[in-house]
């Protein structure tokens, strides 16, 4: 990851010298000199982001008061267009203090009305939100706004995001806590760890000031949004109950265990019982073991629901059963308990995806804990996610796999339950669990037009899972078609399908057996027609194919990719009467990667002739989820070798 | 596409109507009308629906809205009575649990909402009865529009699981006569009883218009009872459009019938509303003040300042709409009354964005200010396929446009198209009716001009050489007309590397190995220019005394083939034409073995050319793409088919050079 290029700004605000008073921020304090812009900068500039955490004593309660102070130069007309409304808070924080402005190219100042601060349901973020507008934007002008909110007071983990997808000028986060509580940090992607102020009198204060950020860098096969700059911090000692590392995995577990597991009264028993009743009769009817059936019957029953965790409604195993819907920590007290009933053991685990953020091992934050999975020792410690009805045990989403992870493991010790929690590495799934098959046999037409492919596919693993847990819900049946169809017209996008069978189209196999796929194309577009002869378009069969022929910058990010996987492909076709072939040895192709002194990606195809019939055998394979960056060329060449065979042809020439 | 058999159901001709239908059918129109909705419910056990519908999703058991336009003390009030009962058959019909209905304050308000759901009763095949307990009121805002103003109301069906009913009633209060109607008969999932109807008082004339689809689609009646006439529609088909369809951007192919108040009489007097587009012009002109600029005004200082040294009519107003279009942000902008009445444009100009009345109001004020004739000037945009003539009621346009009058014609412009290249028409008004509001009495129906296939051209022109597979050459394109804008906004970027990838995507040719280590880009009102060179590696495929290279190193339009169970028509921004020149030098020591055969197509509304032609030891291939008409109807589907087929195998043929 390239490091954000940065100047710490070691000198402490003169704002911190007495004791600060949110409450008091004005434009007087965020004023400071005038920041010189060049002519080429970027779509937008930010100027100043300042973020401000004010932790107090509130009559023997712990708040928190969040300040943010945004100014930014609009360089071009579409930046109007990302500024035109600004996100604040959600509506459930209370906004104390608002006041922006418009500062125009040529110095004109225009102050923003409170007025134009609103409250709305935002339907794609499903949310109340405060948010305003900003008037009289133009090209070359300048916007700022600050905002003060109350806000439940977070000290377990908060997880600062430094970096954006423009420049930051200067940029500044502090935190100020009460004397008695200790906060910590720790930076990623940065140069420079948070710096501490020991001078106030009542308060605690660590800050991250800050100079020139560059703006996010974005590389192929990478997940940059996980490796931009930024902060976790969090509180860690507590001077008067003299406790030391208050956030601890393990009193997490404990809390978690607690929580999940607490004592169900008797109504909330009989309703278990009816429930677990329910997947028993189920499990008559259906194979598999035990747990398959638990999460089948509950996922095919029950709906995730995305609300607050402590809604009511469901969080308890009554109210689950009767609105047939449960929130994430509903999901788990219900499975916990289930499997609980059933005598099933089973760990839970925390993690993170590791698209936006990676677990660190070495830093104990909440702000790692962003997803809860089951792990089944019975199973063959297979992994399952009891809120995502698109999975099932032993496939979980591969962004939390290749991670570390918080594993929670519950013993009963004279009848009371005690956890344990332990930082382990969650291994992804190998190549040969994610396995694409393509098998294509060609009858020609009369002259090369209206050919027949014949098309065999097998899909399993993450492969499968774009398909598998939807095939069964659509019903629409121009929908359904399209669906159905794009699983075999890879093999001519323009071709029209004639015939399609699907077997195993459905959530409850994903995992335990492949998605099999057998259709009839019939193509115009995979001969060219040369006056008699024909070039045979062969290598646009296997659809087209990620490349990477533009040569890079130096590569800075590991490779990442989300899960490891395998591609099958066998083309066959008989050489018509009076044609032969030519060309047939371009087929040959083999590219490899080697890591770790073993091939573990590689594309490799051939060719034989029996007779007049043509075979033509592809593999290729990427055995891990990342690579090292020093590894990218090799990484290229192998990508780049199955781009290249998309655009082999064969040519079949009139004797 | 559309049918127009102008129903248009005066008093006269209701009451021959109604001699001859029973009076026995008075309980049954009020039954559909006004029956509560636990009195309707259809009574089959969890059991039969789930045997009766097996493969389906969701079925909608019934889908009823009512209008009733009623005249109390001489003013008119309008409702619409929404009833729904639909069946979820999957087992986690969640989504479906969330219910938004929205409303725009001040123009209509929700009232009377009945909620609940019918959930099948455990190891009993009966249904249990649960009631929404909570319905909260909700402003409701998006990325994509600007403070809206829109309201909801929003509850959740409890316990949605598979064989529940939901059921919801509720009232939409229409504060505005004019704003009613239209009613859209398609849904996203089987629907079993799909009914509209329209009751107004006997002494109001209703306008009824048909859309694609005629009154023989329907089982329609008409009846009175007492002081009141209902009209029924009860569609025999219905069409099924994908979920979550937006059906504004559809109403060019969807059936629906469209309704306007005429008139009302009141005490002998005739009150009019919307009979002719007389009303609808007084009616938008009374909502739209005229602003008087103050000489110091902000205003005018700016138009002074731009125009001062300006001498023609035409240089002005080019100026000044270049500095609305650069300076004043489009937005989508719906809160309230703005949505029908412009604000001030000085306070668009202090504002620095608004909608398209808003930025409308803006221009014509300074084009006035400038001396110019300006006005503004309301239009529906293509996606609304109403005349003013057929239909003169607000539901003919969403959309406001700037005229002038300059050399004894009108020119038609849209500050809110970014990059739109000025005298342009916008393509998405092309082709429509535009309103042109002269003074409080006057005003003047133009069509908008559709712009020529030649104006807006993509060419391409290459040169190239075979050295060893690699084609190896430099090219020249450029894109002229509102290709010529689009491109200018894609390319609308400060940073560099985004702009190289960019380039990069339109000089990509023949492969996507294709490279370029050079271009040149200029860009003019109307014409981006590019001129580039390439090298497309391995791309030609040789033996021993032959080399095959397929000219076409772009398949353009290929996959614009029209399917059969897609009924609606292609959509073209706007008319444009596709030139490809491309030249190869033939290598020393080889002669032309095989050429294919040229391809001519010519229809009315597209056609196209590609010829293959040798000369000076070059051989030149040239295609051109013409396409003459803003939409291919579903009548022309086969003819255009035909084009895409044979331009796709023509793109599926290789000259061949043989060695000499």
């Amino acid at each position: 990851m390239k490091k954000a290029l940065l100047l710490i700004f070691l000198s402490c605000s003169s704002l911190f010298s007495q004791v600060f008073n949110p409450d008091e921020y004005n434009w007087d304090h965020a004023s400071y000199s005038n920041i010189q812009v060049e002519d080429n900068a970027d779509q937008y500039e930010i100027l100043r982001k300042k973020t401000f955490y004010y932790y107090y004593d509130d009559e023997g309660h712990l708040s928190l008061k969040y300040l943010f102070h945004r100014k930014v130069l609009v360089n071009s007309t579409s930046a109007i267009e990302d500024l035109k409304q600004i996100y604040m808070a959600e509506a459930k924080d209370s906004l104390i203090t608002f006041q922006a402005r418009v500062i125009s190219p040529n110095g004109n100042v225009t102050n923003i009305s409170p007025n134009n601060v609103q409250t709305g349901f935002h339907q794609k973020l499903g949310m109340e939100i405060i948010y305003f507008s900003f008037e009289g934007l133009e090209f070359g002008s300048q916007l700022e706004y600050f905002f003060l909110t109350q806000e439940y007071p977070f000290i377990t983990g908060i997880n600062e995001r430094i970096q954006e997808q423009h420049p930051i000028i200067k940029y500044e986060l502090d935190i100020l806590s009460p004397k008695n509580l200790i906060m910590v940090g720790k930076t990623y992607a940065l140069e420079y760890e948070f710096n501490s102020d020991s001078s106030l009198k009542n308060q605690n204060h660590i800050f991250l000031h800050l100079d020139s950020i560059t703006a996010m860098h974005e590389e192929p096969i990478s997940f940059p949004l996980a490796h931009c700059a930024r902060a976790i911090f969090k509180v860690d000692e507590n001077l008067l109950s003299q406790k030391k590392e208050i956030v601890s995995y393990d009193i997490i577990a404990h809390d978690i265990v607690n929580n999940l597991h607490r004592e169900l009264n008797k109504k909330e028993l009989e309703t278990l019982q009816q429930i677990k009743n329910e997947i028993i009769s189920y499990s008559q009817k259906h194979s598999g073991s035990t747990v398959r059936n638990i999460e089948n019957y509950i996922k095919s029953n029950y709906h995730y629901k995305n609300t607050h965790n402590n809604e009511y409604d469901y969080i308890n195993i009554n109210s689950i059963y009767s609105t047939k819907g449960y929130n994430e920590t509903g999901g788990f007290i219900l499975f916990s308990h289930i499997l609980r009933s059933f005598d099933i053991k089973y760990n839970y685990i925390y993690t993170t995806n590791r698209s936006r953020l990676t677990f660190d091992p070495e830093f104990a934050t909440h702000s790692f804990l962003g997803t809860m999975l089951i792990q089944i020792p019975s199973e063959s410690d297979m992994l399952m996610n009891p809120i995502n009805p698109r999975t099932r045990l032993g496939y979980v989403d591969c962004m939390y796999l290749h991670n570390y992870g918080l594993f929670i493991e519950e013993e009963y010790v004279n009848g009371e339950v005690i956890a344990s929690a332990k930082t382990r590495f969650i291994k992804s799934k190998p190549a040969a669990f994610t396995v694409d098959s393509l098998n294509v046999k060609i009858s020609f037409g009369d002259n090369f037009t209206e050919n027949t492919l014949e098309v065999k596919r097998t899909l399993s693993g993450y492969s499968a899972s774009l398909y598998q847990p939807y095939l069964e819900l659509v019903k629409q049946p121009s929908f359904k078609k399209e669906i159905e169809e794009s699983l075999i017209n890879l093999v001519d996008e323009e071709g029209e399908v004639v015939n399609i069978s699907i077997q195993n189209g459905t959530a409850n196999l994903i995992g335990i057996k492949p998605l099999k796929v057998e259709g009839t194309v019939k193509s115009d577009n995979i001969a060219i027609n040369a006056g008699g002869d024909c070039l045979l378009k062969i290598g646009s069969l296997i659809g087209e194919q990620s490349e990477m022929y533009s040569t890079e910058d130096e590569r800075t990010m590991n490779i990442e990719s989300p899960f490891a996987k395998t591609y099958v492909r066998t083309i066959a076709f008989e050489i018509p009467e009076g044609y032969q072939a030519g060309g047939l040895d371009a087929l040959k192709v083999d590219e490899a990667l080697i890591y770790e002194n073993v091939i573990s990606g590689r594309f490799t195809s051939d060719y034989t002739i029996k007779e007049n019939l043509v075979t033509i055998k592809v593999l290729e394979f990427y055995d891990e989820v990342e690579y090292p960056k020093d590894l990218f060329e090799d990484y290229r060449r192998v990508i780049n070798a199955a781009a290249d065979f998309n655009k082999k042809t064969v040519l079949l020439k009139k004797i | 596409m559309r049918y127009t058999p102008k129903l248009q159901l005066r008093q006269e001709t209701y009451l021959l109507y109604s001699i001859f239908k029973s009076s026995l059918l008075t309980p049954f129109f009020l039954l559909g009308i006004f029956c509560s909705g636990t009195a309707l419910f259809s009574q089959k056990k969890p059991s039969e629906y789930l045997k009766t519908y097996k493969s389906e999703v969701i079925v909608n058991l019934r889908s009823y809205s009512h209008t009733s336009i009623n005249l109390e003390k001489g003013k008119l009030l309008t409702q619409r009575k929404h009833q729904k009962e639909t069946l979820f058959l999957h087992n986690t019909p969640h989504q479906a649990a969330l219910e938004t209905l929205e409303y725009t304050p001040p123009f209509s308000s929700i009232e009377n909402i009945n909620a609940f759901c019918r959930i099948p009763k455990k190891d009993k095949d009966v249904y249990q009865t649960q009631k929404v307990s909570r319905i909260a009121n909700k402003s409701i805002m998006s990325d994509e529009v600007f403070y809206e103003g829109f309201k909801a109301k929003q509850f959740e069906y409890p316990s949605l699981q598979k064989g529940a009913i939901t059921y919801l009633e509720y009232t939409e209060i229409i504060h505005d006569p004019k704003l009613v109607g239209r009613e859209v008969f398609t849904e996203s999932n089987t629907t079993v009883d799909r009914e509209f109807s329209l009751s107004y008082h006997k002494d109001i004339t209703i306008d009824i218009q048909y859309y694609n689809c005629t009154v023989d689609d329907f089982d329609y009646e008409v009846h009175s009872s007492g002081s009141t006439i209902t009209h029924r529609w009860v569609p025999k088909q219905i069409e099924k459009i994908p979920l979550n369809t937006n059906t504004q951007e559809f109403l060019n192919t969807l059936p629906h019938i469209a309704y306007r108040v005429v008139s009302y009489s009141f005490k002998g007097e005739e009150i009019p509303v919307l009979r002719d587009l007389n009303d609808l012009y007084h009616w938008y002109y009374q909502q739209n003040p005229t602003y008087i600029t103050a000489e110091r005004s902000a205003l005018s200082r700016i138009t002074d300042s731009l125009v001062y040294n300006e001498p023609s009519e035409m240089g002005k107003a080019e100026i000044i709409f270049n500095w609305v279009q650069s300076n004043i942000k489009y937005v989508k902008h719906e809160n309230g009354f703005e949505g029908l009445s412009p604000i001030s444009p000085e306070v668009v100009l202090s504002k620095r964005y608004g909608n398209s009345q808003d930025i409308s109001t803006l221009l014509t004020a300074m084009l006035t200010h400038a001396k110019l004739h300006a006005f503004n000037t309301w239009i529906g945009t293509r996606n609304l396929p109403y005349t003013y003539s057929e239909l003169p009621s607000p539901l003919s346009d969403n959309f406001m446009i700037t005229s002038i009058y300059i050399n004894s014609k009108y020119i038609f412009l849209d500050a809110t198209t970014t990059c739109l290249t000025f005298p342009l028409p916008s393509p998405h008004i092309q082709g429509k009716q535009a309103l042109i509001a002269i003074d409080s009495n006057n005003y003047i129906i133009q069509t908008v001009p559709t712009t020529a296939s030649e104006l807006s051209v993509n060419y391409d022109s290459a040169y190239f050489t075979i050295n060893s597979k690699s084609l190896v050459g430099t090219g020249k394109r450029f894109y002229t007309g509102h290709l010529a804008d689009s491109m200018k906004q894609v390319l609308n970027t400060k940073n560099q590397d985004q702009l190289n990838s960019l380039i990069k995507s339109h000089i990509t040719k023949g492969s996507n190995k294709c490279q370029s280590d050079g271009y040149n880009l200029t860009q003019e009102p109307f014409k981006t220019s590019l001129k580039y060179n390439f090298e497309i590696p391995e791309y030609a495929y040789q033996t021993e005394n032959r080399i095959f290279i397929n000219m076409n190193l772009e398949n353009v339009v290929s996959n614009l083939q029209l399917k059969d169970d897609k009924p609606n028509p292609l959509e073209n921004s706007y008319n444009h034409k596709i030139i490809r020149d491309f030249t190869l030098q033939i290598p020393e020591g080889y002669i032309v073995g095989f050429v294919p055969k040229p391809l001519e197509i010519k229809h009315p509304n597209f056609g196209c050319i590609a010829r293959y032609s040798l000369q000076d030891g070059t051989l030149r291939y040239q295609l051109e793409i013409d396409i003459r008409d803003l939409h291919v109807s579903y009548a022309e589907r086969d003819n255009w088919n035909n084009m895409i087929k044979s331009l796709n195998s023509a793109y599926n043929t290789s000259i061949t050079l043989i060695k000499s």
